[in-house]
């Protein structure tokens, strides 16, 4: 896969938690409008990658980090405003977390921050922005009555489709998503799963996930993560159906983790 | 299921007995608390009635007169308005500072430093009112003073009344008001602060849109307690509001035509003329209305405070 | 939302929020460094005003205006007068709370009754002790002036607060030690007594010492309790009931209440800086105790 038409080139990226290291050279590219999920046991790593994508981890005092992450060519590792990063990269949670406020305020919170709606009508603009993102989120007919109600009133699998919707207010590029169905029951995981094959055509999609079944149903891309290394990347029915790497098989026939 | 083993023991019996009497001690100890509370409100209350059947007053003119004069005419909404206005400007000062306070220790502040500084606000939790209070008469005061005359280019004011009693009041609540708003954003989880980040909001937004308002019912309850000890403070206070039968405010000739002079609260009121009453003069009930009037005020604060932690989400 | 000079790219927004990121963490930096530097000088003023008039025969005079040995003798005398009846009260009433109380009705009842206690002002549990200690509720006199009536109601004041801290050290003890004892076929009595309070005592003991901090800092509800006399004759005695006693808080209080002439104000300075000390040693004291029951519990 060449280099210049990939969303994400990573090169040689180690981070460290103080003194110990979480991430060991990892390199890959993640190629855009796919989706790319990485798997592994727990605590292999593969979140903390996740989070360097958009470098949530610079809220985490003790981390430092070494290497070359480029999006789009541009080096986010030292060039780059955090704040126009995070943007474009947006970023689901493992727990839904929306905000203690109404469902439409949820929604409307990023584009807020960012004025993107301007002008006279502003308010309508609004209103489209965030009409336009639950729908996208697969959301809207169950809330369009109840917009200005908290919340938190809703379900696991709707909070979750609700920070979804705020994440695509913004006009984000890329979606980085942390195990977003661990927290969910089986029905509200598979509209998620479904909305996600929908989402890759407009958006470049990283996804983590515990859940291998779930990988292979909706990634096209797959990397194996293991005590801080990348084992394995590759299209997702190699690395299912035909791992190079003895560790990668007997993970993925369950022999651990 | 121990009938069988018990048979024939008396020691467990005995020892029946004894937890019983321990049930009981422990019980009637907490009963204790009960009981002052309605030994508070029973004699405070019921003295403080006697200003209108035994002396007399009429409560209309007893709350909105602004003739205090001991032996004479009681009326005390001047003492009502000192406490209000000593409120709501220690208040005025006192909540945007606290809240900066709390929002640098758990925000702002990188981590050698939080803990050290979050135990140095704990430690002025407990420095008395006198030292605040002394601290006012000696460096707030005259510092007043010599600002105000410096403006209106004279000899105008002493320097007593409302701003240097809030200034002190306002150090004193600080450390109350913070350490609580403090404690209510550290209860905010992590993934709020994260699921904003995440969309690209800075820190300041992160802190004024979505951690203050997902704590402010923690904040809340912080800023009413710093309400009661404002309104309650008695000691800190009459060192330095002045003790004077006069409105906290009011306009003056010179520049900045304001006058700030000496007033007095409700609670140096209590405090100045509880030693000159005789029981049962007019005088001696009305300083008990004055006591009732405070009570009412602390209990409803306590149950908007309890409403304000009842909605508590975090 | 908007300001009035809202910018017109997406860039000069982006910009203006980051300087705004800027300076909202300079404010905070400033504010919180002017707040402690506002409190360490509340102390390091009185502490410079006040030392220089320190000397042993402060300590050691009687004299209202040269001397504290009086109010030393006093604010100790009261101290512990008021924590034998709070501590037993205060700690017992916790033991129900914790180990009897179901949740429900006295469990609010209780709950209620302490935080509304706690927030009475406390010059007016002062004209309380007044009204049931130096007066017969007001109809002739019981006792008069006195320190026991001063620290009755010091106990009245501070017995919500007691109550708080020492549930808050009953809670600290594990479940898991309460459950070894039931399994060790102790009864409940035996569990609080043997396991439950000894596992309690270095909270116990923070709690006292931050509670005493209070009492030994209250003014306005000792001034018509035990008084604002400073006898200077006969002071060193342990009668409860008819000698007046002022502390060392009281004592700055009537020395700025009668008149203050320059000596009164450096005898002020100098008590405020015992005063100061007495209270931040106890409080600090409180702190360390605070430390060995995390030690204890979580086995570092």
């Amino acid at each position: 896969m060449a280099t210049d038409t990939a969303k994400f080139s990573i090169k040689d990226l180690d981070l460290w938690y103080g003194e110990s290291q979480a991430l060991k050279k990892i390199t890959f590219d993640i190629q855009p409008n796919t989706i790319t999920a990485l798997i592994g046991p727990s605590g292999c790593g593969k979140s903390t990658f996740l989070r360097q994508l958009n470098r949530m981890n610079d809220l985490i005092d003790s981390v430092k980090v070494q290497g070359s992450v480029l999006y789009d060519g541009l080096d986010i590792l030292n060039d780059c405003d955090v704040i126009e990063l995070r943007q474009k990269v947006g970023m689901v949670f493992q727990k839904p977390n929306p905000f203690p406020m109404s469902i439409y305020d949820n929604v409307a919170y990023g584009p807020r921050l960012h004025g993107l709606a301007t002008g006279k009508k502003r308010h309508r603009a609004l209103d489209e922005i965030v009409e336009r993102s639950l729908v996208h989120a697969a959301l809207f007919d169950e809330v369009k009555d109840r917009m200005h109600k908290s919340a938190l009133g809703l379900s696991g699998g709707q909070q979750q489709r609700l920070c979804i919707a705020r994440v695509l207010a913004v006009e984000p590029d890329v979606l980085l998503m942390d195990e977003p169905t661990s927290a969910l029951d089986p029905i509200s995981t598979a509209k998620i799963e479904s909305l996600l094959d929908d989402l890759k055509k407009q958006y470049t999609i990283v996804i983590v996930t515990h859940n291998m079944q779930q990988a292979g149903r909706v990634s096209d891309a797959t990397g194996f993560f293991l005590t801080g290394e990348m084992v394995e990347f590759g299209k997702t029915d190699d690395i299912f159906f035909n791992p190079k790497d003895s560790r990668t098989e007997s993970y993925i026939s369950g022999r651990f983790g | 299921m121990i009938t069988n083993l018990s048979k024939g023991r008396p020691t467990i019996r005995k020892g029946a007995t004894a937890e019983f009497l321990g049930h009981l001690w422990f019980a009637l100890s907490a009963l204790v608390v009960v009981v002052l509370l309605v030994l508070v409100y029973y004699f405070v209350g019921s003295q403080s009635f006697q200003t209108f059947t035994q002396s007399h007053i009429s409560p209309a003119d007893f709350f909105l007169s602004s003739n205090w004069d001991a032996q004479n005419h009681l009326g005390i909404s001047y003492f009502i308005i000192g406490s209000l206005s000593l409120v709501l400007l220690s208040l005025v000062f006192a909540v945007p500072i606290s809240l900066a306070v709390a929002v640098f220790i758990s925000e702002i502040a990188p981590k050698w430093l939080k803990y050290p500084l979050l135990r140095a606000i704990e430690l002025f939790l407990g420095i008395p009112s006198v030292i605040f209070g002394l601290f006012g008469l000696i460096v707030i005061v005259p510092l007043i003073r010599n600002f105000l005359n410096l403006i209106a280019g004279g000899i105008f004011y002493n320097g007593y009344g409302l701003v240097p009693a809030a200034v002190v009041v306002t150090f004193m609540i600080l450390p109350t008001v913070a350490t609580i708003a403090y404690d209510a954003m550290q209860a905010v989880p992590r993934e709020l602060r994260e699921g904003s980040y995440a969309l690209g909001a800075t820190r300041r937004q992160t802190i004024s849109k979505v951690l203050i308002p997902a704590a402010g019912p923690g904040i809340m309850t912080g800023v009413i307690l710093g309400i009661a000890r404002a309104l309650g403070e008695t000691v800190a206070v009459a060192f330095v509001i002045g003790n004077s039968q006069h409105l906290p405010f009011g306009l003056s000739n010179y520049f900045p035509y304001l006058y700030i002079g000496p007033t007095s609260a409700l609670t140096t009121q209590l405090l100045f003329n509880f030693k000159e009453a005789t029981v049962g003069s007019p005088l001696y009930n009305a300083l008990w209305t004055i006591s009732f009037v405070l009570l009412v005020i602390s209990a409803i604060l306590v149950a908007v405070s309890r409403a304000f932690a009842a909605k508590r989400i975090y | 939302m908007n300001s009035k000079k809202a910018p017109k790219t997406a860039n000069q927004r982006h910009q203006r929020e980051l300087k705004r990121d800027q300076h909202h963490a300079v404010i905070h930096w400033l504010v919180t460094g002017f707040v402690l530097l506002v409190l360490l000088y509340i102390i390091g003023y009185t502490f410079a005003a006040g030392f220089k008039n320190l000397s042993l025969n402060f300590f050691i005079s009687s004299d209202f205006d040269r001397g504290i040995a009086p109010q030393l003798f006093n604010t100790f005398y009261i101290l512990i007068l008021s924590m034998i009846p709070m501590l037993l009260i205060g700690i017992s009433a916790a033991v129900y709370i914790v180990e009897y109380a179901k949740q429900g009705t006295m469990l609010k009842i209780l709950r209620f009754a302490t935080e509304t206690l706690s927030s009475v002002p406390s010059i007016i549990i002062g004209l309380l002790g007044f009204l049931l200690f130096v007066t017969n509720f007001g109809q002739g006199p019981r006792w008069e002036f006195s320190r026991l009536a001063g620290a009755l109601t010091l106990a009245i004041l501070n017995l919500p607060w007691m109550m708080r801290t020492a549930e808050d050290a009953l809670r600290a003890v594990p479940a898991s030690l309460r459950e070894a004892s039931y399994a060790l076929g102790a009864t409940k009595l035996q569990t609080i007594f043997r396991t439950v309070l000894p596992a309690a005592i270095p909270g116990l003991m923070t709690g006292a010492l931050i509670v005493s901090g209070r009492v030994i800092g209250e003014t306005a509800a000792l001034i018509y309790t035990s008084g604002v006399a400073g006898s200077s004759n006969g002071w060193f005695n342990f009668n409860l009931i008819h000698v007046p006693g002022d502390t060392l808080a009281v004592h700055i209080y009537t020395l700025f209440a009668d008149n203050p002439t320059p000596a009164a104000q450096q005898g002020q300075t100098a008590t405020a800086v015992v005063l100061i000390a007495l209270v931040l040693g106890v409080n600090l004291l409180g702190r360390f105790f605070e430390r060995r029951l995390t030690k204890r519990f979580s086995g570092e």
